[in-house]
């Protein structure tokens, strides 16, 4: 009966001069519902069951684990949760979750439409994933009115402008999460931490406690379980680590750049534990390879961010030196620059806006092995 | 023995594998040449309808090729010649008085008799794989004893069953053109009492079967005018009898699978037998494919199958819309992904169909073409530098070593749907048309 509804609704759209322009949106909630039965034209006449929609689900899979431990986590950090209970924790989380994916959805798929609709192409599966990381990246206290505008920045300037889906420079969730950042920094870092503050009392996330020399309270463990104050979805390691591996075991997620970001943050991270045993200043300079891993939004961005197949480098090896590049820039910026004790989003972005020429120079290596290869 | 190891590439599980059995067709009562259906193709007459014709005798050429004639398989009258769209030649149909009598051919070794018996036509060159022009010079000859893709002819079981001139076949090209004869076997193929060859080994991992691949590995073509030739075994066997036995090799052994057909196996018929005559009962929603599901091409089955093919698929059509398809775990989706359940089974209860699975999408690099293509080639950016119609970074990519049925799994692993051998033949005509 809905196949039908579905079907008479498409041939009047179609039949209508008018009304054809909003096929797109039509299509988007047809195929959503139901496979396509488009046939193959030409050869192969058989294809593989993959498409966008089931890799970008995949990825929505692999973010649920940090998704649901986030919503706890938010009423766990709350003073106004009295009763800790998991139960009235999560409720309490959903009560200040819920509202920020339903703006983000709500304006993202707005934005998405319209340029879907004026730029007569189909709506690309694409914004799933980006309205679902956006909220897990900023800490439950923003405000809904910049979450909206970060949405519109991260939609329109990060990726439609460059053509939609698959042309976009950088990141588009990142790009909207940079745009609250520096918008409006004091909302976002600084002194105010990322916790729902009820009466004006905060609590410091590990790397602001470190970054300010205030006496470190948090145990390792609370931050690999993510029992810590931070942006909903990154707190929990352990939630990540569940998602990198069906990324991984999907091979969605490149292994070679979450490989190449961790050897890059250990290997940075070790030096600059040297520098700080004979300098002696800094708190930040003596935090470990594995500290690093669990505080702040590393293993989030490492997992979830950096694996981006457009916004990534686009070869294998440049896979690897764009791990690489990422890890030991958010290092840097944790431990060297003063302003952020964050690095992990400026890291990525950095390393984002890199990828084309570390493939532009892999590429131009390529060439000339095969130069060689045809002397032979 | 040199021997390779392919590791990327796969062999698609698909219902309807060729039994080994084999059997004979009837004497048709037309065939038909289709040359709008050769690639690129313009196609000269030399022969009017209702001209009486023997077998061997010269139907038609390519203007641009034009000592390289196809022949007639059958003695009879032409009947019926149908022109499309700006006088391009569809079909040539010829009433089969089922006498076959021959025109009288020498069957001297020269490039001369190559040519004028139209076995010429066998022969390919890659780059482009087309006919190589009648002037020209091969560097080396490729021949594939283990076609990998679906549906693929069976070499050591066919010629357990048929008379082998292979020695005579090779003979001749070492007579005629001087140069080296590449055969490529793998542990399994009985073919290695060949004199006069260099043997290459390669596991059978499709597409490590297609000669582009193994030319890729064993002497990477160049540019535009490094050509090596090819045949098929199966052709390479008709030349050497037609030099031993004086008899024009009027048939072919075709196999036939798919998931329509009722009986898949081995069909010997002439060459220009339309399919309705190899074939009787059809069920409903199938689809016909000149050569394999990968990188055949549909047809109708009133048609012959294509001149350079010797397989037949048969597919089922598939127009049913699943609910919530995306969503639900996929015990039979067919997928190389690890993102359908039912790769814990090997997709051995996966069903394959004519559907595309998806809407096309821009390309989103997510590793997948890569991961079926044993060559080194940066897949992605010579995509792309064919869409951008970037003939020089084309050719720094590898485009010359590049065929499209090569890059077939390529399509069809693609989330995007892109069609990423389509696109590669694009790149090749273009290149074609500009040089």
């Amino acid at each position: 009966m809905l196949r039908k509804l579905l079907d008479n609704i498409e041939k009047k759209i179609l039949s209508n001069e008018k009304l054809k322009m909003l096929h797109p949106l039509h299509d988007a909630l047809d195929t959503f519902l139901y496979s396509t039965n488009t046939q193959t034209k030409n050869a192969p006449y058989i294809r593989d069951s993959i498409d966008l929609k089931r890799t970008m689900m995949i990825v929505v899979l692999s973010l649920l684990p940090a998704f649901f431990f986030g919503i706890y986590n938010v009423g766990l950090q709350s003073p106004e949760v009295i009763n800790k209970s998991i139960l009235d924790c999560f409720i309490f989380g959903l009560y200040k979750v819920l509202p920020m994916y339903l703006v983000v959805f709500a304006v993202g798929g707005i934005c998405e439409g319209l340029f879907a609709v004026f730029r007569r192409h189909e709506i690309n599966e694409g914004f799933l994933v980006t309205g679902f990381l956006i909220p897990l990246t900023m800490p439950p206290t923003v405000p809904l009115w910049m979450l909206a505008l970060a949405t519109i920045f991260g939609v329109v300037i990060g990726k439609e402008i460059f053509g939609g889906t698959g042309y976009n420079i950088f990141n588009p969730a990142l790009t909207a999460r940079a745009f609250l950042f520096f918008a409006y920094p004091s909302k976002m870092s600084g002194n105010i931490p990322w916790v729902y503050p009820p009466d004006g009392t905060t609590k410091a996330t590990p790397l602001l406690e470190k970054s300010s020399n205030i006496p470190f309270s948090y145990s390792f463990e609370d931050m690999f379980y993510g029992f810590i104050p931070g942006s909903i979805g990154e707190t929990s390691t352990l939630a990540i680590l569940i998602g990198a591996l069906i990324l991984l075991v999907t091979k969605i997620g490149s292994w070679r750049i979450m490989l190449g970001t961790t050897i890059g943050m250990t290997i940075t991270s070790l030096l600059l534990n040297q520098i700080g045993e004979i300098d002696g200043t800094g708190a930040m300079l003596d935090i470990t390879p594995v500290y690093h891993f669990v505080m702040g939004g590393f293993a989030f961005g490492m997992v979830f961010m950096a694996t981006d197949p457009v916004s990534s480098s686009q070869t294998n090896k440049g896979r690897w030196i764009y791990g690489l590049l990422i890890g030991f820039m958010a290092v840097v910026i944790r431990c060297i620059n003063p302003a952020y004790p964050e690095g992990m989003m400026l890291a990525i972005l950095f390393a984002n806006a890199f990828a084309p020429l570390i493939d532009y120079n892999i590429l131009e290596n390529h060439i000339k092995q095969r130069q060689l290869k045809y002397e032979k | 023995m040199k021997s390779y190891i392919i590791k990327k590439g796969h062999n698609i599980k698909i219902k309807g594998v060729p039994t080994l059995n084999i059997y004979n067709t009837n004497d048709p009562e037309y065939v038909s040449f289709h040359p709008a259906r050769l690639k690129s193709f313009k196609t000269k007459l030399l022969i009017k309808e209702n001209e009486n014709v023997k077998v061997g005798t010269p139907l038609f050429f390519d203007k641009n090729n034009k000592d390289a004639i196809y022949t007639s398989s059958v003695s009879g009258k032409i009947s019926k010649i149908v022109f499309g769209e700006r006088r391009i030649v569809e079909s040539i149909t010829i009433k089969n008085d089922t006498k076959y009598s021959a025109l009288d051919l020498n069957n001297d070794i020269s490039k001369d008799t190559l040519l004028k018996s139209g076995l010429w036509t066998l022969i390919r060159q890659k780059p482009f794989s087309k006919v190589p022009n009648s002037t020209s010079i091969p560097k080396s000859f490729f021949i594939s004893t283990i076609p990998t893709e679906p549906f693929a002819i069976d070499y050591k079981f066919l010629f357990k069953n048929i008379e082998n001139y292979l020695q005579d076949g090779v003979d001749v090209l070492k007579e005629v053109f001087n140069c080296d004869i590449n055969i490529i076997v793998s542990d399994e193929t009985s073919f290695t009492d060949l004199r006069g060859v260099n043997y290459y080994k390669f596991n059978k991992l499709h597409p490590a079967g297609n000669t582009g691949v193994q030319i890729h590995h064993i002497d990477p073509i160049k540019d535009a005018n490094d050509t090596r030739w090819y045949l098929s075994l199966q052709d390479l066997n008709r030349i050497g009898q037609y030099f031993n036995k004086k008899i024009y090799p009027n048939y072919k052994y075709y196999s036939v699978g798919g998931n329509a057909v009722d009986n898949p196996g081995y069909y010997k018929a002439i060459i220009g037998t339309p399919i309705n005559s190899i074939l009787h009962s059809f069920k409903d929603n199938i689809r016909f494919i000149s050569g394999d599901v990968l990188n055949g091409k549909e047809i109708n089955n009133k048609f012959s199958i294509d001149y350079y093919d010797d397989v037949l698929s048969v597919i089922n059509t598939y127009h049913k819309r699943d609910f919530l398809g995306w969503l639900m775990p996929g015990l039979k989706k067919y997928s190389l992904t690890n993102t359908f359940l039912s790769k814990l089974f090997s997709n051995n209860k996966s069903t394959l169909n004519t559907n595309l699975n998806g809407s096309i999408r821009t390309i989103i690099p997510m590793g997948n073409w890569d991961a079926v293509l044993p060559m080194n080639i940066y897949s992605e950016f010579l995509v792309k530098s064919i869409l951008s119609k970037d003939i020089d970074m084309m050719e720094k990519l590898g485009i010359y070593e590049s065929s499209p049925e090569d890059f077939a799994l390529c399509s069809f692993v693609c989330q995007s749907k892109v069609e990423v051998s389509a696109i590669i033949q694009d790149g090749l005509d273009l290149i074609e048309k500009e040089i």
